[in-house]
């Protein structure tokens, strides 16, 4: 569990250097299923997704000595660009082990914090890889999701949706490794134990619900090929699953056709330029995945904006259902 | 009819309390370009409700509407933003909502006018811009909303003057995207009075500047215009009756190219995660260019209302056709 006041804490020392996000409201999209629609965007949070407030905060929290020896990471995505930017910002040595096949962009993102970047081949043994280089240097490792100071960063967007949509009945967080998730719900239930936690996963690879049933984390298949590059951990951590087990009311799945056509709506209705992970919470809701009684006020957590033009015009062109003017 | 005045700020400042609750106050974001000498921020209109800033103008100027006009409902001409930016705050405001359009509108247009409520009145374009030059249709009832050249009107866009100036009280020059004139004076009439130093530049696209061409030649003027993707703004001539002030109110015309405002939708999309249309990217692509020159410059991104299909050719790296 992540308490309240570590949370607050991380929102005081993460104050002026990340951004408080917008959350706006969607009528359009909300009309759908007939519920008052929140979008907490954390598309427009520096490195376009929410992993700096949980990167960053993890730094803040190191001594100058351990900043001095330098951190490493991996990760082929968000988290990657967010720690290479933390690293730069609190001036610490980084090293970001990533796999060979990791997006270009995500590539040049790093290299362009300053970070060093050391490539891996097999996906399998990238953890191994990684703790090669932590001994080797001495450096911290900044775990994506399973690390209790990156979570507490991760929690405070919970505290600004609680915030600002005081009377919110429901928040739908999609789930990767887990540490939006973790973060998001503990400071939700300890403000508004009411308020309904909604995980979304992918229905072609799902982590956290196999792992609840198991009562332990559990390797998660990794789907073929998905826009939510975000959603496909090789596991969900041990903390949030904990986390879950208490905190999360419902785990719901959605398909990829319901993700493409979030992203079109978002763009066209929401004007967001949201990637597959970031619409994720949208799509649940939309396709009906989750059940929210009419008239309920729901926030959709819009987690990340990193997506490559080039695929963009594809979902784009993917879906020539409604438009608007 | 009456000389058109600038709102004065005063009527600004009551524009803003009449709309505030029913508009959003838009984030102003930083947009990192290296290499770039300006410090660029972008005023993001385009996350209004309605998808643009039309909103606020619509809105103040039918608050003013006493409720008994207002039961007879109202009307606007337009085929894109201002008539879903009346029938909007129409639709909140629970009166009828009449909209003039020209008879080849995209159908795209009118069926997001509808979904609003609203009822569409089909004119021959010639009527149509009739009814825009003479602020009436005859025939219609209810209270007409100019969407450009009414000073109430102008008086709800500048309220995004005064949120600038909260916001970056040190802005050193603010582009605004030129179509009616209606966006860009009323942000200079506020910004004038609050902050004369700052510079308010108009926007434009080379395929169709008017407003830099009655500058250059002193007067209004008519251009060749090639229709493009950049709907929004861009006409055969400026707004007779918007000369005058935006003459006077605005320091100049920054032209930019069809492929630069392209390119500035990508990077907006690829930076900043927002969806703008080309008139909303015009001022972004300006800045870059460096035609406003250094120091804090503030891009009005009016609008996000582009469709789906242009978008991803845009994304793609193509200039898509009209």
């Amino acid at each position: 569990m992540i308490e309240l006041l570590e949370i607050r804490n991380a929102a005081e020392r993460l104050l002026g250097k990340v951004h408080r996000t917008p959350i706006l409201t969607s009528r359009t999209l909300g009309e759908r299923t007939g519920v008052q629609l929140f979008l907490k965007c954390e598309c427009f949070q520096k490195t376009g997704s929410f992993k700096p407030r949980g990167a960053l905060h993890k730094l803040l929290c190191l001594s100058a000595e351990e900043k001095s020896r330098g951190i490493v990471t991996v990760s082929a995505g968000n988290h990657a660009q967010a720690v290479a930017w933390a690293a730069s910002l609190e001036g610490a040595p980084c090293v970001v082990v990533m796999p060979s096949d990791a997006p270009r962009s995500k590539v040049e993102a790093v290299r362009g914090y300053g970070a060093e970047i050391v490539f891996h081949d097999d996906r399998a043994t990238l953890f191994d890889r990684l703790h090669e280089v932590r001994a080797e240097r001495g450096a911290t490792f900044v775990h994506p999701f399973d690390d209790p100071e990156v979570l507490a960063g991760a929690g405070t967007v919970g505290l600004e949706i609680v915030e600002e949509v005081s009377d919110a009945d429901a928040v739908i967080v999609p789930v990767g490794g887990g540490g939006l998730l973790g973060g998001v719900a503990c400071a939700v239930k300890a403000l508004r134990p009411r308020c309904r936690v909604i995980a979304v996963e992918l229905e072609a690879g799902p982590g956290l619900g196999p792992a609840l049933a198991a009562g332990k984390p559990v390797p998660v298949r990794r789907p073929a090929s998905t826009l939510a590059d975000g959603m496909t951990p090789p596991f969900v951590g041990a903390l949030p699953l904990d986390i879950a087990r208490r905190h999360v009311d419902e785990v719901v799945t959605v398909r990829e056709e319901a993700i493409v056509e979030a992203m079109v709506l978002l763009a066209t209705r929401a004007k967001l330029y949201v990637e597959g992970s970031g619409a994720a919470a949208t799509a649940a809701l939309l396709s009906g995945s989750v059940k929210v009684r009419r008239g309920s006020r729901v926030v959709a957590l819009v987690s990340g904006g990193n997506i490559d033009p080039e695929r963009m015009a594809e979902v784009l062109r993917r879906e020539p259902g409604e438009r608007t003017s | 009819m009456k000389k058109l005045e600038p709102p004065r700020l005063e009527e600004i400042r009551a524009a803003r309390e009449r709309i505030a609750g029913s508009i959003l106050r838009t984030p102003l974001v930083r947009l990192e370009v290296e290499g770039c000498a300006a410090e660029i921020y972008l005023k993001l209109e385009n996350l209004q409700p309605i998808g643009s800033f039309k909103l606020r103008g619509a809105g103040n100027a039918m608050r003013l509407v006493s409720n008994e006009a207002l039961r007879r409902g109202v009307y606007t001409a337009s085929a894109g933003n201002m008539a879903q930016g009346v029938a909007w705050n129409a639709r909140r405001m629970g009166v009828p909502c009449t909209v003039v359009v020209p008879d080849r509108a995209p159908a795209t247009k009118l069926a997001a006018i509808e979904r609003l409520g609203a009822r569409i009145v089909k004119v021959d374009f010639d009527a149509w811009w009739r009814v825009i030059v003479e602020h009436h249709h005859p025939g219609i009832e209810g209270a007409f909303v100019h969407p450009v050249s009414d000073p109430a009107v102008m008086a709800g866009n500048g309220t995004i003057g005064l949120e600038i100036l909260e916001d970056l009280p040190d802005v050193d020059a603010i582009l605004v995207p030129y179509g009616g004139g209606g966006l860009s004076c009323g942000i200079a009439a506020a910004v004038r009075a609050i902050r004369p130093a700052t510079k308010v530049y108009a926007c434009e696209v080379a395929t169709a500047a008017p407003f830099a061409a009655a500058l250059a030649a002193g007067e209004p003027t008519r251009i060749d215009h090639r229709p493009s993707f950049v709907d929004g703004i861009g006409g055969k001539s400026v707004l007779l009756e918007m000369w005058p002030l935006a003459s006077r109110l605005l320091d100049g015309s920054l032209v930019v190219s069809l492929d630069e405002v392209a390119a500035a939708i990508r990077l907006l999309a690829e930076r900043t995660r927002v969806i703008a249309e080309g008139a909303g990217a015009t001022p972004v692509a300006a800045a870059l260019s460096g035609k406003a020159g250094s120091g804090k410059i503030v891009c009005i991104v009016s609008g996000g209302n582009i469709d789906s299909g242009k978008l991803a050719r845009i994304l793609g790296g193509e200039v898509p056709e009209p």
